[in-house]
């Protein structure tokens, strides 16, 4: 008796190319080709703010809340963490974004710069 | 010195005549061309010299521009600054002061329209930085006690600092 066409053999159980199992009583095919497509999004940008010895504690939350909108108690935890640790990110998006805000800022004396968020990097 | 919130601006009176000159200063000290003053006030956006060579290109002109306009709104209220003498009114005609007029007793007041409160807190702002740098402090210097300090020109830098910083932080205050 001839050997059975390998195209047709029958296993009990292969696995799958995401790692499931499945009773494999079907026929294979041609081995697939796949074509992916990898889309990266632009990595984010942080606004970092750097502590300073003349700025008041007061004027940076005053400052954090105009321009970025944010409530006083985050305001405030945020210029402690400048205050405390000599910077802090401020806010983390898009770069178009990130440089307005750092104009701003410079706007309003603080020391802020750009960075790439080490998140995506 | 007394800080007047009122419906169309604040009054700032009874100012001695240091916290005056200090005040009057404050438009050249933010115009200093002094290097590090021009590179505190104008600082970098990237630590990559080409993006930030980019940044200044594309936006440090605009800035110097806000600044100067601030720094002008502010010379221009600071013409009408006026002399009184201690414990009169920055109304005119009120409480007429009954004692003679001598230079001790002179006091200062001058007028910010609301609209301009904004260039003021910022020129304040930078003018804190500004002085900071032109008078060689130090971060050691501002903890210091000024009956400490021997230098009598540091010490009085550092009281023409205190007064910036509290008159802006009197101006934003709710």
């Amino acid at each position: 008796m001839p050997p059975p066409d390998r195209a047709t053999v029958a296993t009990p159980w292969r696995p799958l190319r995401r790692g499931a199992w499945r009773a494999a009583t079907q026929t294979d095919t041609a081995p697939e080709t796949d074509t992916q497509t990898t889309t990266r999004l632009a990595p984010p940008w942080n606004v970092v703010v750097h502590d300073d010895p003349v700025t008041t504690m007061v004027y940076v939350v005053r400052v954090f809340m105009e321009i970025f909108d944010y409530g006083r108690p985050k305001a405030h935890e945020l210029m402690m963490e400048v205050h405390t640790t000599g910077r802090a990110v401020v806010w983390t998006g898009d770069r178009e974004q990130a440089e307005l805000f750092v104009h701003k800022l410079h706007g309003k004396h603080l020391l802020a710069h750009l960075e790439q968020s080490d998140a995506d990097s | 010195m007394i800080l007047a919130k009122v419906a169309d601006g604040v009054w700032l009176y009874e100012m001695p005549a240091f916290v005056a000159d200090t005040l009057l200063s404050l438009p050249d000290w933010v115009e200093s061309d002094d290097p590090e003053v021009r590179k505190r006030l104008l600082p970098d956006a990237y630590a990559d010299p080409e993006e930030d060579r980019a940044w200044r290109a594309a936006l440090g002109s605009s800035l110097e521009h806000l600044f100067a306009t601030r720094t002008a709104i502010v010379r221009g209220d600071l013409k009408n600054l006026r002399v009184h003498a201690e414990g009169e009114g920055w109304e005119s005609g009120e409480d007429a002061d009954p004692e003679p007029f001598t230079p001790d007793r002179a006091r200062f007041s001058v007028f910010i329209p609301a609209a301009h409160l904004s260039a003021w807190v910022s020129t304040l702002q930078a003018g804190t930085h500004a002085l900071f740098i032109l008078e060689g402090l130090s971060a050691e210097d501002l903890g210091d006690e000024l009956d400490e300090i021997e230098d009598d020109d540091r010490k009085v830098s550092l009281v023409r600092l205190s007064v910036l910083q509290e008159i802006l932080v009197r101006l934003i205050e709710d």
